[in-house]
């Protein structure tokens, strides 16, 4: 009879504790390029594109790969265990709040979407969001915007290397009107690698008796976030991108308990569309209104039929690798590549020529968008970008991606190149890229 | 050879499409031009598909209620852009379109079509001597397009261009809204989301143009002995107004066309003032092979009363009125004018003279102006009377509620065609604002009927596709056969003046006068269209009193002949112009008339 794998339970030797010579590893210690060593990468390209999908770490797969093996064919329960219990503990934990508040979904659209059809709308409201949003953002707010007649309000970014907190928060400001019931904005913006200032965003809201929806695809596995302390009500994060977990996991994070130094505003009313254990006669008990918790709303979100066992564990081992290694050091290694990245490529193509942030230090990511051709127009043209990001791909094994925004006070629709650097890689290996793109950026103006 | 005088074993394959022979079209709808910047007219746009083709088109579709008939497919381009397919982004209003390679222009030697052709067909559309009259889609919906028409106009201040002059401006002056990537890709801003954008480029006379063309001017007999085609057919023969053939384009690929074949060796459009029944009966006999401009049977085996049955309403005809006109003391400002006019139009008359001109198989009144089916649609009728027949006596107390009591003149309206595209009737929420490429003016709509069956505004690009076996009356989506429109020549009066004689019995029943003593003080001039039928033009503006618009003013926007620019005041309209036939037939005007010349002007006369 197969058992469900608690995380933590047992010790699986990786790549490191091999180096140094089977001893039980201290990865909060190892030197960055034994950690590399923890990860499946391709030695012959040069992944810079984390914000799409990370790299799974060895022990990921064979996790994944043992507990689907467990599995299969078994004829134990599968319906507890697909409940996450110990994983959304253990995750929770990684992320500073409890189980009941912590769902394992299948991504961060997922997660975004099911956040999106619970919040408690109706005609007349009004949603401020941005047009730098995901697609899956954008699309599920229109949905509930047709079913229930809402106004969603479409703030348009500001861009650019000197772009600033202050303004930033001045936009959602004056866009708040006493029709705003919600504030839906990314962690980290996907196009321009924007890191919002979610705390501050936070506190506006709650001034304004506000729900707070983030998009945090980009948060877990990069920021050392403290969930509860943001004082956002909802966060939707992808498990795949900086948390190196397998793709289709990501991790939901639903305010269930009133921390007043956090965010003091009672619990919003909130629907988990998708439901086993959602009561099927009666209501869930009335909200808590203080620290402890009158319900398992995380369990209404995660009970939703039997789930992939394995892909849940596989999360939880990459959550685990990461509290091993710190995620405060990670925080500090991927963020200073990031700055390598950025000083990199303001010497290669000028500071005018990046679209992301970069003075204010509260809004730099590691992921950077940039225009690698001479011209400034060069960046209204897709194909320059696909064609750009194709050749990068298939004649130097250097992986980014392109991406799309509108910038204010334009027509055009903008495109740019995006890196991202996360800790595995190297100062080495971005030099050598973005000299490769200077290059190819060149020859292609 | 014929259709018909070929044996029949070679007519048919085992279970295709008939191959070979011409296909012969009779109806009474002439052709006057095929310049497709100039043309936006039904049936001949059906033709034009035939040898021009678009961005976008519509796949022949076996059942037009399936929702597939309605939706624009790639056509030139490789795909309908989409935020899925990365041709758009998130706010909804920059259009990446891709061309599809191996779409040759029939040149000496062939030439492949590219983004610099299709931009030099949006301008085109500018060209101050043929705009149509679906310029304003274009106008208020591409970023720049609307001054770009404006500057267009101001430059060619002749009455007279040359092709050169024309081709200069074009030239040397941008859409600032239309930027070419390279030959393959181009992309076209808007001023603000369409999401019936890909239906208004799927329009005729969006079409690319070959550089060629610049050497003639748009809608001249010189440029019609010299269209190129890129579409499996071209037209070798145009008699104006009475005759049209086209063949096969040597260098058009099955291949690189995903909607269009091509299975006969000629096409042939004859026009005859015949009958809907006529033009049956001849269908019937074999004498022709498809009707032409006309509707001689149900489109669909289905139950068309039903509007839930596929092909949906249209809100056609209606009556625009300007709101800010001066005439009668600007009394149409006054809301209670504007309700006596609502009480004072009998739609029930209205629709069924329309029911009786073939038009529509479907007619009903209008209480609202979204038509069911469409986004926006509530089931009102805020001013009802006893079966849509209208209320002379409310009519009557409101105009003296207002100060109107003696009656009031004649208040300009605009009869509005069929040519919306249905697409946009069925996607917009709100009724689009037709406006002049200036927008200088606000309207209100009164719903008269609304309509179903294939129109102008639904017929599909599908020239070449399968002549029905067995059901040779049918109006099957194919050249030239769906649309029943412009018959007015057959019938002694269209909706459209029966509408304008129902608003003017109803007015002149509430101020006592009778419709001819005003019309004899309003006497108004006539002229001869191109389709044989009068226009009025006024010796004066109406509005701004100064003298006959002139041509500079026409080309803001509005034909010289049809409507005063100067405040988009009709001068033609059902409610003050006249429908008459003369036996007298004029040669075409190279301009058609105008924009509202050919089929629309028809219906407007």
């Amino acid at each position: 009879m197969t058992q469900s794998v608690k995380p933590g339970e047992r010790s699986v030797p990786g790549p490191a504790a091999t180096a140094n010579g089977g001893s039980p590893r201290r990865l909060r210690d190892a030197p960055w390029e034994s950690i590399r060593e923890l990860f499946a990468l391709d030695p012959t390209t040069t992944h810079l594109n984390t914000g799409t999908v990370g790299a799974m770490p060895y022990e990921v797969l064979d996790t994944m790969d043992r507990v689907t093996r467990e599995w299969t064919g078994g004829l134990a329960d599968v319906y507890k265990p697909s409940g996450y219990y110990e994983h959304r503990a253990l995750i929770g934990r990684a992320f500073g709040v409890d189980q009941d508040e912590i769902v394992i979904c299948h991504n961060a659209t997922e997660g975004v979407a099911r956040i999106i059809q619970g919040l408690d709308l109706h005609e007349g409201d009004e949603v401020v969001t941005t047009s730098h949003e995901c697609y899956s953002v954008l699309s599920n707010f229109n949905l509930v915007r047709n079913r229930y007649g809402l106004t969603i309000k479409t703030l348009t970014m500001p861009t650019g290397y000197d772009v600033t907190a202050d303004e930033i928060v001045e936009l959602f400001e004056a866009a708040i009107t006493p029709r705003t019931k919600v504030l839906a904005f990314a962690g980290i913006t996907l196009f321009t690698g924007t890191m919002m200032p979610m705390r501050r965003l936070c506190e506006l809201a709650q001034r304004h008796g506000l729900t707070t929806v983030i998009d945090g695809a980009l948060l877990p596995g990069l920021v050392n976030l403290d969930m509860r302390a943001l004082g956002a009500d909802f966060i939707a994060c992808s498990g795949s991108k900086f948390q190196c977990g397998p793709l289709g996991t990501g991790i939901l994070y639903l305010r269930n308990k009133v921390f007043p130094e956090y965010n003091p505003l009672p619990l919003p009313t909130f629907w988990p569309v998708i439901s086993t254990w959602y009561p099927m006669i009666g209501s869930p008990p009335p909200r808590t209104r203080t620290s402890v918790e009158s319900d398992d709303t995380a369990l209404y979100v995660q009970s939703a039929g039997s789930a992939s066992i394995a892909r849940g564990a596989a999360l939880a081992r990459a959550c685990e690798i990461w509290d091993e290694i710190g995620r405060d050091r990670i925080e500090r290694r991927a963020m200073e590549l990031g700055d390598h990245a950025r000083g990199r490529l303001v010497e290669a193509f000028g500071k005018e020529s990046i679209f992301s942030p970069g003075e204010d230090p509260l809004l730099k990511s590691p992921l950077i968008a940039f225009n690698p051709f001479r011209d400034p127009e060069a960046a209204w043209n897709i194909k320059k970008f696909t064609a750009f990001t194709d050749r990068l791909e298939r004649e130097h094994r250097i992986w980014i991606r392109w991406t799309e925004f509108d910038v204010p006070g334009s027509p055009h629709q903008h495109y740019a190149a995006r890196v991202c650097t996360h800790l595995f890689n190297t100062r080495e290996e971005i030099d050598q890229a973005i000299g490769i793109m200077a290059r190819l950026g060149e020859e292609m103006s | 050879m014929t259709v018909s005088d070929r044996p029949q074993a070679a007519l048919r394959s085992q279970d295709g499409p008939r191959v070979g022979g011409t296909l012969r079209l009779r109806g009474p709808a002439p052709v006057h031009r095929l310049d497709p910047s100039a043309s936006h007219q039904a049936p001949a746009d059906q033709v034009i598909r035939l040898f021009a083709r678009q961005l976008f088109g519509y796949a022949p579709a076996p059942d037009l209620r399936d929702w597939r008939a309605i939706a624009p497919a790639p056509d030139l381009a490789t795909d309908v852009p989409s935020t899925y397919n990365t041709g758009m982004g998130a706010r909804h209003t920059n259009y990446v379109v891709h061309l599809r390679r191996g779409v040759f222009w029939d040149t000496e030697p062939a030439r492949e079509v590219t983004a610099h052709d299709v931009v030099r067909g949006l301008k085109r559309l500018a060209n101050p001597l043929t705009r149509p009259a679906a310029l304003p889609y274009f106008t208020s919906t591409i970023r720049g397009m609307a001054q770009y028409c404006e500057d267009y106009a101001a430059a060619i201040r002749r009455d007279d261009p040359t092709a050169e002059e024309l081709a200069a401006f074009q030239n040397s002056h941008d859409i600032p809204g239309v930027l070419v990537l390279d030959d393959e890709s181009l992309v076209i801003e808007l001023v603000r989301p369409a999401i019936d954008f890909a239906a208004i480029m799927a329009l005729p006379c969006a079409s690319p143009a070959p550089v060629e063309y610049d050497a003639f001017l748009p809608g001249s007999p010189e440029l019609h002995r010299n269209l190129r085609s890129n579409g499996p057919y071209r037209p070798v023969r145009l008699v104006p107004g009475r005759e049209l053939r086209l063949e096969p384009n040597p260098v058009w690929r099955q291949e690189s066309d995903p909607l269009r074949h091509r299975y006969l060796d000629g096409i042939e459009v004859a026009v005859e003032d015949a009958a809907p029944e006529h033009v049956a009966a001849r269908v019937a006999s074999g004498a022709a092979d498809l009707p032409w401009g006309v509707r001689v049977a149900e489109p669909h085996g289905a139950e068309p009363a039903d509007p839930g049955d596929g092909l949906g309403l249209s809100l056609d005809p209606y009556l625009v009125f300007n709101l800010r006109s001066p005439a009668a003391g600007g009394a149409l400002a006054d809301v209670r004018v504007r309700r006596a006019l609502s009480y004072a139009i009998d739609k029930a008359a209205i629709a069924d003279l329309y029911r009786r001109s073939g038009r529509g198989a479907l007619v009903r009144t209008a209480g609202s102006v979204v038509p069911p089916g469409n986004d926006a649609h509530q089931e009102l009728d805020l001013y009802a009377t006893p079966g849509s027949r209208g209320d002379a006596s409310r009519c009557r107390a409101l105009l003296a509620e207002a100060g109107h009591g003696s009656g009031l003149r004649s208040p300009r309206s605009i009869s509005t065609p069929a040519w919306t595209p249905r697409s946009r009737a069925r996607t917009r929420p709100t009724w689009r604002r037709r406006a002049s490429p200036s927008g200088s003016w606000r309207s209100t709509t009164t719903p008269a009927t609304l309509s179903s069956g294939i129109r102008a505004g639904r017929r599909r690009a599908s020239g070449t596709s399968r002549p029905r076996r067995g059901r040779r009356t049918g109006t099957r989506p194919t050249a030239g056969s769906s649309s029943s429109r412009c018959s007015s020549r057959a019938t002694p009066a269209t909706p459209r003046t029966a509408a304008a004689t129902a608003v003017r019995r109803s007015t002149a029943s509430s101020s006592g006068r009778s419709p001819r003593s005003r019309s004899r003080r309003g006497r108004p001039r006539r002229g001869t269209r191109p389709s044989g039928r009068c226009w009025r033009t006024p010796r004066s503006c109406p509005c701004c009193s100064s003298g006959r618009p002139s041509r500079a003013c026409a080309a803001r926007g509005f034909g010289a002949r049809s409507r005063c620019p100067r405040s988009a005041m009709p001068t033609t309209s059902p409610a003050s112009g006249s429908t008459r036939r003369t036996t007298r037939r004029t040669t075409p005007r190279s301009d058609g008339g105008g924009p509202n010349g050919g089929d629309q002007g028809a219906r407007n006369a």
